[in-house]
């Protein structure tokens, strides 16, 4: 079947043919692998249908939102998003899924919003957190509940560091004071009734201690020392280290380091993200924090709160902040963080 | 013969690829910025200012400037040395990625706005480099042709600056009411200076105040300068162009680059060249064009570069060799070079007398003068440059290592009489500075490293304990510390010889005791 390109979308490209044209040529030229049926399709099957759909809304600017759809489209086949066997093939769902149901926000931000959701779906993937569908579906389902493009993407800042970014839990946090109650509520996934109250609690418990659990608990309400994740893991199975990491804290930042270079670790209870932080031993005063003590038999301390971990036993490195514990083993790429946490099960 | 494209064409693939690091302050905001930038009507692949750095360079050097050399050289992992002649010619293929200097440097001094004064014969480049740089920061080649200023003898101040407009001069009754028609280099960001050794000396007086004060005057009418990159171009760099170069213009020259040779082996470029009419001046590839803000964000980037306080040390222990003059006064603060030279006396006279000391270990006498703080801050701002241009975010080793000739070159006065130059082994370096000056570094990182400085440095640790602070300190400690400084001055005192390196040590030392004898003296004043 003949494939065409109709409506509003056509004139655009019909009036600035070349243009068009010559954008695609430029990107043609550093990009190689870029293949004009691979990118008419695209055009014809998610671009026109966009633009065509968002034309049709009061105060649209169908040629904005085409060049700026067309522009990405380019940068986004450079990276690896669209055509045959996507590297992040979140981006091409979102296109397909997302920006359908939101045509009033394309319209409104017809430069910014396509780019914007696309990017932060690169970065979930970058970050390996595996919750890159989880913020899709967080997103979708936030479209309804937002006034303005604004809102939306406020949210979706939230809803980031929801799906394991925790470097970015402090912005996260900060634009979470400015959602409503039924926003940070979808975001969160809180469950139940909604009111102010309860989301400003959860909101501010979440501030106050990064391993707060704000979902109903299935079993006790008591707080208990447990291994609260496990990162890191060997370079050769896809992993960070390249030989066993050990544990720093410098200027109240976690460092993880191995024989090649330093990772600062960032870790609550919605994950851990670990980056590269440089090959020479970052600025400021090594120390830790005496709010958790470990022996070598394995035993975890934080004030008069003892629990043995066997498998802690031995271990080569150990630092702490004021409400985490980084255990590093001599013979492990894996690194054991320790809380004080409520309602999780111990055998982590 | 090749298409304009071939020309035009730059590095689609990273220039120097490497994980960067990322700074430990996370922005939600990057979120939704990166990977894909997005600005007004313009979504791209975000690049960073150092990567278009890169690729300019490596446009210039392939396509512009033929400059097959690496002089720069940096090592990543082992690598092959071979050895030729008589003379023991030492040739290093370099591991890592190394540069050419005649057109690293240039672009460097662009990103850091300074004064780079290129040498060399004529036709090898100069003016095409400089040219270059004028249309990286985004000047037409029209304009930036007509901006350059080509020294020559007949020069006046009003070829330089401007004129007064001749009807404002005829109905001035002050001088405020003259009006200067204002040349318009003075505005560019980047400026030339064509063979600068040709100016008169009076004019140059007047380019002196532009270049070190950024500001032009005329009839007392004054112009503020933009914050520029200068080019300035020489045939001779010792001064014997037609003119003499003022010493405070030489001063204010901060890195100098030497047009190396054409390799004839490159010939073929050069009929291409011919034969496809090509000029690469007026075919630079947009992609590489710098906008003003971009080199305002260069600069800034380049200022957070750090340096670790272990080559801070090398650094200042090197700097410390030089100002040192043992026979030039009595008192120890005037025992400099500068002392002899205000005094006007004859250098041999003075510095002649043997004093025993390792003429390599102690090389403060292959100079005739000392560092300046000018000539500190230029390295300081040069290596930073050099780590950012390589995707650092920290000075290393190397990057000092390989940049402080270029800059030192110019400011450090060689005696070529020291019985150092004597030697056959360091008979060339009297003619190459570059060699030179990275020989002395060397060495003085040797000498470093075999004090063990690192380690056991106690006028650091004087100086750690000082900068805590005097309250609280009783003075029972500030005794102990004044003692601590007397027995150090004691032991080293002791049959040692006054090395140049121990002389700014020992005059930290009097300060410090100073400050403590000035605290005891106000202790006592206040329990009375």
């Amino acid at each position: 079947m003949e494939r065409r390109i109709t409506g509003p979308f056509a004139d655009i490209l019909k009036n600035d043919r070349d243009l068009f044209n010559l954008k695609f040529n430029h990107a043609s030229r550093s990009d190689r692998s870029l293949n004009g049926n691979d990118f008419f399709d695209h055009l014809t099957g998610i671009v026109a249908p966009l633009v065509n759909l968002v034309a049709g809304f009061p105060n649209a600017n169908a040629k904005k939102l085409a060049c700026s759809l067309y522009d990405l489209s380019l940068a986004l086949f450079a990276q690896g998003c669209f055509g045959k066997n996507p590297v992040y093939p979140e981006v091409l769902r979102a296109w397909k899924e997302l920006f359908p149901s939101v045509p009033q926000f394309l319209a409104e931000e017809p430069e910014t919003l396509p780019a914007a959701i696309s990017n932060a779906l690169i970065n979930l993937t970058t970050e390996k957190s595996g919750k890159q569908l989880l913020w899709l579906d967080i997103m979708k389902g936030l479209a309804p509940l937002c006034s303005d493009t604004d809102t939306f993407l406020n949210a979706g800042k939230t809803a980031a560091w929801r799906c394991g970014m925790a470097h970015y839990r402090e912005g996260a946090l900060e634009a979470a004071k400015s959602l409503s109650p039924q926003i940070f509520a979808r975001v969160i996934g809180l469950s139940g009734s909604i009111d102010s109250a309860k989301t400003r609690d959860v909101l501010k418990n979440l501030i106050k201690d990064p391993w707060y659990y704000p979902f109903p608990l299935k079993k006790n309400n008591d707080k208990s020392l447990a291994i609260v994740a496990v990162g890191g893991g060997f370079q050769g199975f896809g992993g960070p280290f390249i030989t066993p990491p050990s544990a720093k804290k410098i200027k109240n930042m976690l460092y993880l380091y191995d024989d090649e270079e330093y990772r600062v670790l960032h870790a609550d209870i919605f994950g851990a993200t670990l980056h590269r932080a440089g090959k020479g031993v970052p600025k400021g005063r090594s120390y830790s924090d005496k709010s958790f003590k470990i022996g070598t038999d394995g035993i975890v301390c934080k004030g008069n709160i003892k629990k043995k971990f066997p498998k802690l036993a031995g271990f080569s490195s150990a630092v702490s902040t004021s409400d985490t514990l980084v255990v590093c083993l001599p013979g492990s790429h894996r690194v054991f963080l320790v809380a004080f946490i409520m309602g999780v099960d111990n055998s982590l | 013969m090749r298409s304009m494209e071939h020309y035009r064409r730059i590095s689609k693939s990273p220039t120097n690829p490497r994980v960067k690091e990322r700074g430990h302050g996370f922005d939600v905001a990057a979120l939704y910025t990166e990977p894909v930038s997005i600005s007004k009507g313009h979504v791209g692949i975000k690049q960073s200012l150092d990567e278009k750095l890169r690729q300019a360079y490596f446009w210039i050097t392939n396509h512009a400037i033929i400059s097959p050399f690496y002089d720069i050289e940096y090592q990543d992992g082992p690598n092959q040395r071979f050895v030729f002649g008589d003379k023991k010619v030492t040739i290093e293929l370099p591991s890592g990625q190394s540069y050419s200097s005649y057109v690293l440097l240039p672009l460097l001094n662009l990103a850091v706005r300074r004064r780079c004064l290129l040498v060399g014969g004529p036709g090898r480049g100069k003016t095409a480099v400089a040219i270059l740089m004028g249309i990286l920061a985004g000047y037409g080649l029209k304009d930036i042709k007509r901006a350059i200023q080509h020294g020559q003898p007949q020069m006046t101040i009003a070829d330089l600056l401007g004129n007064p407009l001749p009807s404002t001069l005829v109905n001035a009754e002050s001088m405020q009411d003259i009006s200067i028609a204002w040349r318009m280099w003075l505005g560019m960001r980047v400026k030339i200076i064509d063979e600068y050794n040709r100016i008169p000396t009076r004019t140059q007086s007047a380019l002196l105040t532009i270049m070190g004060d950024n500001y032009a005057e005329l009839l007392d009418q004054v112009y503020e300068c933009p914050e520029s990159a200068w080019y300035l171009t020489a045939n001779d760099d010792g001064g014997g162009g037609t003119y003499q170069v003022i010493e405070a213009l030489r001063d204010r020259i901060d890195v100098v680059v030497k047009a190396l040779h054409f390799n004839t082996r490159f010939l073929n470029e050069l009929v291409d060249r011919i034969e496809d009419k090509i000029r690469p001046e007026e075919i630079v590839p947009v992609d590489i064009v710098f906008q003003e803000k971009e080199i305002d964000a260069m600069n800034r980037e380049i200022r957070s570069i750090s340096i670790s306080s272990e080559l801070r040390r090398r650094m200042e222990f090197f700097a410390a060799q030089f100002e040192f003059c043992e026979s030039g006064a009595r008192q120890l603060e005037y025992m400099t070079k500068d002392t002899v030279k205000l005094a006007a006396v004859d250098w041999q006279a003075i510095t002649s007398d043997a004093t025993g000391k390792d003429a390599i270990k102690d090389f403060g006498n292959q100079t005739k003068n000392g560092l300046s703080v000018r000539a500190m801050m230029t390295c300081l701002v040069y290596v930073k440059a050099m780590a950012w241009f390589r995707g650092d975010t920290r000075v290393s080793y190397e990057d000092l290592r390989q940049i402080l000739p270029f800059v030192l070159h110019d400011k450090l006065v060689q005696n070529p009489d020291s019985p150092f130059f004597e030697n056959s082994e360091h008979k060339a370096y009297r003619s190459d500075y570059i060699s030179w000056i990275r020989f002395l570094f060397d060495e003085s990182c040797r000498e470093y490293e075999r004090l063990d400085l690192d380690r056991d440095d106690p006028v650091a640790e004087l100086a750690t304990e000082f900068e805590k602070g005097l309250e609280g300190v009783t003075e029972q400690e500030a005794v102990e510390r004044q003692v601590k400084i007397e027995r150090i001055l004691g032991e080293w005192s002791k049959g040692r010889k006054f090395y140049s390196h121990m002389y700014d040590d020992i005059l930290k030392m009097k300060y410090l005791h100073q400050r403590y004898t000035n605290y005891l003296r106000w202790l006592k004043w206040k329990d009375a």
